[in-house]
């Protein structure tokens, strides 16, 4: 097994994702986690640039079969993206496919109640898993699931670790997101919106602009962007001194 | 009982231990799975507590006072030596257990039984309960029934196992999300924290900490209400005050 002889337990998620794209067999193959709002959370690892991209796209717009995979339980399987299918997601689809991905397979990893995260596959040209396809995507949905807990579970070996464990004492991830979070937070703020909403706005005015989602939090957070609400764009504004004086509750 | 009876039920109790699984829905399935396959008339399962006395988990009731049989055997009874030695105790002469277990005896002769049978659920060296049987007609469990129990046995301590791994799992899974959450949160209440106060994310966080520190709370908590409930730090109380 790859996680019984594996010399360095940080490869092993890439490894696994690897081993992944050749038995299904598929182009890539990414790992990502989910907080328990069913929200996309991070990515964990991915086999290549475009694996990463596709579970990145669906965090920057907000949908896509990943998620839904996730939330909803079951895998969802999109053999042509192109086709009807990828009409569930038609943002998605349409930037997915200009990056070459063709068909996208996505599994849901879960422990009991808890919607863990989502094993996303994806293939450059179309056309549908077969038998053994599926059969082999849904043991590495298993194995990686097993895998996050191991992880966990190591974490934990040498006693309980606090919610405010240092970065070392966490599962290392290949991108946390933290500047989009900081983002909301501020746009929370300055929009006087919750940060769920934040996050649709941000959302809204990346789409909008045709700029990543990072890039557009990373501008907010140091100040050179900021979002009100209104719709109106405001551009390298110095932030106003005072915070709101307005009671948050 | 044929061969594919035998079949059928061991891939039900398989396919149980797989699709949302309850322990105690799992349990009262085999003893009625026993009392079917192995030709007795009733069937009880048996664990140990913590301090090594059994508990009866489930039981068929086609005898009214089965129950009242099975647990008797908490302090007496051939499911007890069975559990103490590890060995099978079988074809019990019900008719002739007086002096062994007098209060027990008495109680199923009572209850028209004929015969018992107490078969050892065994983890590795452990044994940590026991399958019960009685009859109101056999006097002997048979070579293929005595086979047969064992295995079900086998398969219940399979079940406890698979319950113990999934609930292991299931809290790790927990920590995991709640880590998850944790870092979010954390993220989000150093926005908020900078655009209340016109500082840096960083400055913020140090703000945070100090709060947390000063408090005695955890960060998780403090960034919480700070993001959901509108929660000033102390440092902006007195900032804020009217």
């Amino acid at each position: 097994m790859i996680a019984a002889t594996a010399p360095d337990p940080a490869t092993v998620p890439l490894r696994l994702v690897q081993a992944c794209c050749r038995a299904v067999p598929v182009s890539g193959a990414a790992l990502s986690l989910m907080t328990s709002a069913g929200g996309p959370g991070s990515l964990l690892t991915a086999s290549d640039r475009i694996a990463a991209a596709v579970e990145e796209l669906q965090f920057d717009l907000g949908e896509g079969p990943g998620l839904d995979a996730a939330r909803g339980g079951s895998p969802v399987l999109v053999a042509d993206l192109a086709g009807a299918a990828g009409h569930r997601w038609p943002v998605f689809a349409a930037t997915a496919a200009r990056r070459g991905v063709a068909a996208v397979f996505a599994y849901p990893l879960r422990m009991g109640s808890v919607a863990l995260g989502v094993l996303e596959l994806y293939r450059d040209r179309a056309g549908p898993l077969d038998d053994a396809g599926q059969a082999e995507a849904s043991a590495c949905a298993v194995l990686a699931t097993t895998l996050v807990l191991q992880l966990q579970s190591a974490l934990t070996a040498a006693g309980p670790v606090p919610l405010d464990a240092p970065e070392e004492a966490r599962i290392a991830l290949a991108d946390d997101r933290a500047v989009v979070h900081q983002a909301s937070g501020i746009v929370s703020v300055s929009a006087h919106v919750g940060v769920g909403q934040a996050l649709v706005l941000l959302r809204g005015r990346a789409y909008a602009e045709g700029r990543a989602l990072d890039e557009l939090a990373a501008d907010v957070v140091t100040g050179r962007v900021l979002l009100d609400g209104t719709g109106r764009d405001h551009h390298d504004r110095p932030r106003d001194g005072h915070g709101d004086e307005r009671d948050f509750r | 009982m044929n061969q594919a009876q035998v079949a059928r039920v061991f891939v039900e109790l398989a396919d149980t231990l797989v699709d949302d699984f309850d322990l105690v829905d799992f349990f009262h399935l085999l003893t009625e799975r026993c009392v079917q396959l192995l030709d007795v008339t009733s069937a009880g399962l048996m664990l140990s507590d913590d301090r090594g006395r059994l508990q009866l988990v489930a039981a068929t009731s086609t005898l009214t006072r089965s129950v009242e049989l099975f647990e008797l055997q908490v302090d007496e009874g051939p499911c007890v030596d069975c559990f103490r030695s590890g060995e099978p105790v079988v074809d019990v002469d019900l008719t002739r257990a007086h002096e062994r277990w007098p209060e027990f005896t008495a109680a199923a002769n009572a209850a028209g039984l004929v015969s018992t049978h107490a078969l050892p659920m065994r983890l590795r060296h452990r044994v940590i309960g026991a399958l019960n049987l009685f009859s109101d007609r056999r006097p002997t469990l048979g070579r293929e029934s005595l086979e047969l129990g064992r295995a079900m046995a086998d398969i219940a301590t399979i079940g406890l196992l698979n319950e113990r791994y999934l609930r292991e799992q299931t809290v790790l899974a927990e920590q995991l999300q709640a880590a998850l959450d944790s870092r979010v949160v954390i993220e989000q209440a150093k926005g908020v924290l900078a655009a209340r106060s016109a500082s840096t994310v960083d400055e913020a966080f140090a703000r945070l900490r100090r709060h947390a520190r000063h408090r005695g709370t955890s960060l998780t908590a403090v960034a919480t209400a700070v993001v959901h409930e509108g929660f000033l730090l102390d440092d902006e109380r007195s900032t804020h005050r009217p």
